[in-house]
């Protein structure tokens, strides 16, 4: 097993054999898609045809389990936001009303199509993080000729995420061992005393931040404009961009260029034609 | 200003020595060891009186990544100064920033572990996964990998557990033996450090109190223990018979010469 950010995966995972440079196209293009597309359909397709290659890279599915209650707190946020504050115009479908609040087909239309795209994206997001090494994030960002104190900082603000959560369990721990466990309180309590994690929080990271910067300082790391010598790139040489790799960026590219194009030039990518919202208004009763 | 991290600090360390720096907690000890690579005054706010001057060169006008090319710093906790997320990359970065070859690299690495009898097969795996003895290795390999000229370690076995304790001391005498670099260990206890330094240092309360080889350093124990030093166990008992009249001679500075005394008496009784 080789650890990534949000876990592990398998030695035989194909995607191990890729340059790191996919893996930082991946979440640039990718993760532009479902940007593009408003049609709950092909959003559906995109998530299902993701799902796919979760099991192909041989990421255990079951991980995506973690993520349920967040997803159904997005749904409901984007649902209410979307239905009952969403605004409405004479032309809508009115479903119902809740006192002055209009709920219309459109609104709701609207929200799922939002939702569909919001959880495709934060697939992506958990695919890229599942498959990736903070390695491969700064030596992506390194091939495209990206200073290297923007790409370090990229991959010590993702491993900042992981210590964070690290800190704050330390601190709650900390805090049972005195006899304060938040977790029996009520929620004003907790909001009261919210200040309790924030800034022990805050400190251990200050702290990280001052070793950090004396451990730099004592491995010769400067600011390019500081140098006197071009900094090697020993890890980066030990990666070559092989065919395979530049056949996956072309398909991204690909994909991207063809969703734009019908994006700007026909309705296929929109809510209009979409078989699920036409089944969903079917069930609401709206014509 | 009347607390001083330091003060009346007159010091000179020669090329090849391998100083130990003593001395009861808050004496100074680590603020020493950061003005020798002019972390002291670039990261720390402070006033800072005198000189530190590091190959000749004032530490003011000296940023703390040029004088790392020459002055390697290993800190007492070794996951505060990991910087990636694998050994190789922890071990390259250095020699990275150094602007080496990459040949030049990837030989520097491999002597680094060997000197540091760290195994190749961890070269893949997260510093954070290892244990306590092996993450100090790491540390140090990283330093050694820009081979320079002076080496501090600031307590390097402070954190860990005696099997990890055992192996850094076995890295230092390797490093002695081997090395021809300046060598100084900041260390509280001395029982190890005692056979391998060539000078030690006692600081209390900011002040350099006793600055002698090792032979005369440890020969006054009741000077040490009135200055909250722990000396090893074994030249506080032959320092007993020598204050009871039972032994006259100069206190030993390795265990197995200190058990042979004790044997020597033993059988004259």
């Amino acid at each position: 097993m080789k650890r990534t950010l949000l876990g592990y995966l398998p030695l035989e995972s194909p995607v191990h054999s890729f340059h790191p440079i996919v893996k930082t196209f991946f979440l640039l293009i990718v993760s532009v898609y479902p940007l593009l597309i408003d049609s709950p359909d092909w959003n559906l397709v995109g998530i299902f045809v993701l799902l796919i290659i979760f099991y192909l890279s041989r990421i255990d599915v079951s991980i995506l389990r973690f993520y349920t209650t967040i997803m159904l707190n997005i749904f409901w946020i984007i649902f209410i936001a979307y239905t009952f504050f969403g605004g409405y115009s004479p032309d809508y479908h009115v479903v119902g009303r809740l006192g002055p609040i209009i709920v219309s087909w459109e609104n709701i239309a609207w929200a799922f199509s939002v939702y569909c795209r919001m959880f495709w994206g934060i697939l992506i997001i958990i695919y890229f993080l599942s498959v990736s090494r903070e390695r491969d994030i700064i030596l992506g960002l390194r091939w495209l000729r990206l200073p290297y104190v923007i790409s370090y900082t990229a991959g010590l603000a993702l491993r900042s995420i992981g210590l964070s959560i690290i800190d704050f369990n330390t601190i709650r721990e900390a805090e049972k061992a005195r006899a304060l466990d938040m977790g029996e309180l009520p929620l004003t309590h907790k909001i009261k005393k919210f200040g309790l994690y924030i800034v022990p929080l805050m400190s251990l990271a200050l702290r990280r931040t001052d070793e950090v910067s004396n451990a730099l300082d004592a491995r010769g790391f400067s600011f390019a404009g500081w140098r006197d010598s071009r900094r090697t790139e020993y890890m980066l040489s030990k990666y070559e961009v092989r065919l395979r790799d530049l056949l996956v960026i072309a398909l991204m590219v690909f994909m991207l260029l063809a969703l734009l194009y019908l994006k700007l030039t026909t309705a296929v990518l929109s809510t209009s034609n979409s078989l699920v919202l036409g089944v969903l208004a079917r069930a609401l009763g709206v014509s | 200003m009347n607390d001083w991290a330091l003060a009346d600090i007159n010091l000179t360390i020669h090329r090849g020595e391998f100083v130990c720096i003593t001395g009861p907690n808050e004496s100074g000890k680590t603020t020493l060891a950061m003005s020798m690579n002019a972390l002291i005054p670039h990261n720390y706010q402070g006033v800072m009186r005198g000189e530190v001057l590091i190959f000749g060169e004032d530490s003011r006008k000296l940023h703390p990544s040029q004088v790392s090319r020459r002055v390697g710093l290993v800190f007492s906790d070794p996951e505060s100064q990991f910087l990636t997320m694998s050994v190789e990359e922890e071990i390259a970065f250095g020699p990275e920033n150094l602007g080496l070859d990459i040949d030049e690299i990837s030989r520097r690495i491999l002597w680094a572990l060997k000197l540091t009898k760290l195994s190749e097969d961890l070269l893949d795996k997260p510093p954070y996964e290892l244990s306590g003895g092996q993450k100090q290795r790491v540390a140090i390999a990283a330093i050694l990998a820009m081979k320079p000229e002076v080496i501090i370690l600031d307590e390097p076995t402070s954190m860990l557990d005696p099997l990890g304790k055992a192996e850094v001391l076995e890295v230092l005498k390797r490093l002695r033996e081997e090395l021809n670099s300046t060598i100084i260990v900041i260390e509280h206890r001395l029982e190890d450090i005692a056979p391998l330094a060539t000078r030690f240092i006692l600081l209390n309360k900011g002040r350099i109190v006793k600055d002698a080889d090792p032979r005369e350093f440890f020969d006054d124990i009741d000077f040490l223990l009135a200055n909250h030093v722990n000396p090893p166990e074994f030249m506080v008992v032959l320092n007993e018979l020598r204050r009871g009249g039972l032994y006259s001679g100069r206190v030993p500075l390795r265990f197995d010469e200190g058990l042979e005394v004790i044997r020597r008496l033993l059988s004259h009784d």
